[in-house]
């Protein structure tokens, strides 16, 4: 047992570093509620104003975040339906060069924004692509897709393969055995999965950065906007900046128990 | 990775048609713009210019050339190490007090998750914000020593502030990583060794840590990889600046390709950190991970 020395030596540690790792987003909060003049003043007391939501809500601000919306939840749920079969085939089929797609699928997301946005920047302009939401829900797929594939066949592999057998002596077909027994059965790591990709998806700035202007945009790509030639206008970019982590911070408390297992691709199952 | 699964099977021809729109799609949405961007990176393309043609390898001469780019290469590995170094200590020793057991502890393990979840143009922002010279709350703590200082406009200070940005950002991740290590480990080892009067410290050095180390080489991995290519967290915070003190590979790409409207020479940049990345992948799956 710990003595009690101990204890609260852990408590103290453990406060310290909650705070340090809170205070920013803690103190963007409460400066969102605060007027201009009150943004310079370092005072904890003052009477909290909701003129810097009104003011967002009712800017362009809110396009963006519905763009944000469809876009994230519409490049999720392609990067599902299409990496579903694609991370069964290789968490249960044997095939030639399979380690090495494994293997390639895997570092595609670890590479650079910018190797993906340069030639898809020259693909759309010539396609007329350039700032459309299906342009942006593709170029998605470059992070989402690897992802849920890896995700996906890191899960498969859990299930004991016994089960497809069976049900292939019943005369199941492949589409059956995903559909009918492995879909249920993965629920909660669809779930997570989708979440995941879902932050991901409404966290990415630079590809979008590049190929939207203002049809596309999303939430992240508009928060420059705030910073302005001649000032910055701190108290509606601490709304804004309010609005767009608070459902990721939902999402991500949800999900805590994936969360490590999804950001190392499947190496640390916490 | 497991190198044989149990009933593995054979492709079947019937069975190729479920397969065929998802390898379609990866192919022409992931794998043809990779191969596209490589054959940018062997041409002259200027937004703007009429002028394209096929130049070789001239754009790698001009890379390998450029004091700016090597420069830059050498900003990032000062990046990467350092950051991964302070997120690595930090987070063994948050991520070993996470693991004990005392009342509330989830309430804790659920804070560390914010911080690298958080959209990280919001982190950039926020720090932006903390760091700033007039109405910044670092500023406003260090007034009180006189020891103001404009971080982010400081030539020397803006990479380490963007260092320790970054180490904040991913310390909870590396802890919690070690946090799922430690609660893998069997209870009877530990307290084995307490019963022969073992110290704590014994402990860690002798049971603990040599289970934790296959995770600290993911961790050096991951990090590794994650940091070499940071990008949304600087971007908000410097755009490279003051002049060229924070400008990292991924923003020094980024500058060519969509500020100087060079993309072959964006591109190449891009690519060189692509293969740097496959290649430390590789080595890492081959050497390291076969040999724990």
């Amino acid at each position: 047992m710990l003595g009690n020395k101990k204890i609260i030596g852990i408590y103290v540690f453990l406060i310290i570093a909650s705070f340090i790792f809170l205070l920013p987003f803690a103190w963007i909060t409460l400066t969102s509620f605060k007027t201009r003049v009150e943004t310079f003043a370092f005072t904890l007391l003052f009477t909290p104003t909701l003129r810097n939501y009104i003011n967002v809500l009712s800017s362009p601000f809110i396009n963006y975040a519905v763009n944000s919306l469809v876009i994230s939840t519409s490049s999720v749920l392609i990067a599902l339906i299409l990496g579903m079969p694609a991370a069964y085939l290789l968490s249960r089929y044997k095939f030639k060069y399979r380690e090495t797609l494994y293997f390639f699928i895997l570092t595609i997301r670890m590479g650079p924004a910018a190797a993906f946005a340069v030639p898809f920047y020259l693909l759309y302009s010539q396609f007329n692509m350039l700032d459309t939401h299906i342009g942006v829900i593709l170029i998605y797929q470059t992070f989402n897709l690897p992802f849920v594939i890896w995700m996906l066949k890191s899960f498969i592999d859990e299930v004991p393969v016994e089960l497809d057998e069976a049900a292939k002596v019943d005369g199941c077909s492949v589409f059956r055995i995903l559909w009918n027994i492995l879909l249920p059965l993965l629920k909660p790591a669809i779930f997570a999965t989708s979440i995941l990709s879902f932050i991901f998806s409404w966290n990415e700035f630079f590809m979008t950065m590049v190929l939207t202007s203002k049809n596309a945009k999303t939430i992240t790509v508009n928060m420059p906007s705030y910073i302005g030639f001649t000032r910055i206008r701190w108290e509606e970019m601490c709304a804004a900046s309010t609005l767009a982590i608070l459902p990721i911070i939902v999402f991500a408390i949800l999900t805590r128990k994936y969360l490590v297992r999804g950001l190392t691709l499947g190496a640390v199952k916490g | 990775m497991r190198k044989n699964i149990k009933g593995s099977r054979l492709l079947l021809k019937k069975d190729i048609l479920l397969f065929l729109p998802s390898l379609i799609c990866l192919i022409s949405i992931v794998i043809y713009p990779l191969i596209y961007g490589f054959y940018l990176t062997f041409l002259n393309i200027e937004t703007g210019s009429p002028n394209i043609n096929f130049i070789g390898l001239e754009n790698y001469k001009w890379m390998v050339k450029e004091p700016r780019f090597l420069s830059s290469l050498l900003k990032t590995l000062y990046f990467t190490a350092s950051s991964l170094c302070l997120s690595l200590s930090f987070g063994l020793l948050l991520g070993v007090l996470l693991s004990s057991e005392v009342k509330g502890v989830e309430f804790f393990r659920i804070i560390m998750v914010i911080p690298f979840s958080v959209t990280p143009i919001v982190t950039g922002l926020a720090f932006k914000f903390l760091f700033n010279y007039d109405f910044g709350l670092i500023n406003y703590f260090l007034s009180f020593l006189n020891l103001k200082t404009d971080f982010l406009g400081n030539p020397n200070l803006a990479l380490p502030a963007t260092i320790l940005v970054d180490a904040w950002q991913w310390t909870p991740f590396v802890a919690l990583i070690i946090l799922a290590g430690m609660l893998s480990i069997p209870k009877t080892y530990i307290e084995a060794a307490k019963i022969d009067g073992a110290s704590d410290w014994y402990i860690f050095r002798h049971i603990t840590f040599p289970f934790l180390i296959p995770l600290i080489a993911v961790i050096i991995f991951i990090r590794f990889m994650d940091a070499f290519r940071a990008f949304d967290v600087i971007f908000m915070m410097t755009k490279g600046g003051p002049g060229v003190s924070t400008e990292v590979l991924s923003i020094y790409a980024w500058r060519y390709a969509f500020h100087f409207f060079n993309l072959s020479k964006g591109a190449t940049i891009a690519f060189f950190m692509l293969f740097f990345i496959e290649v430390s992948c590789w080595f890492f799956f081959r050497f390291v991970m076969r040999v724990k």
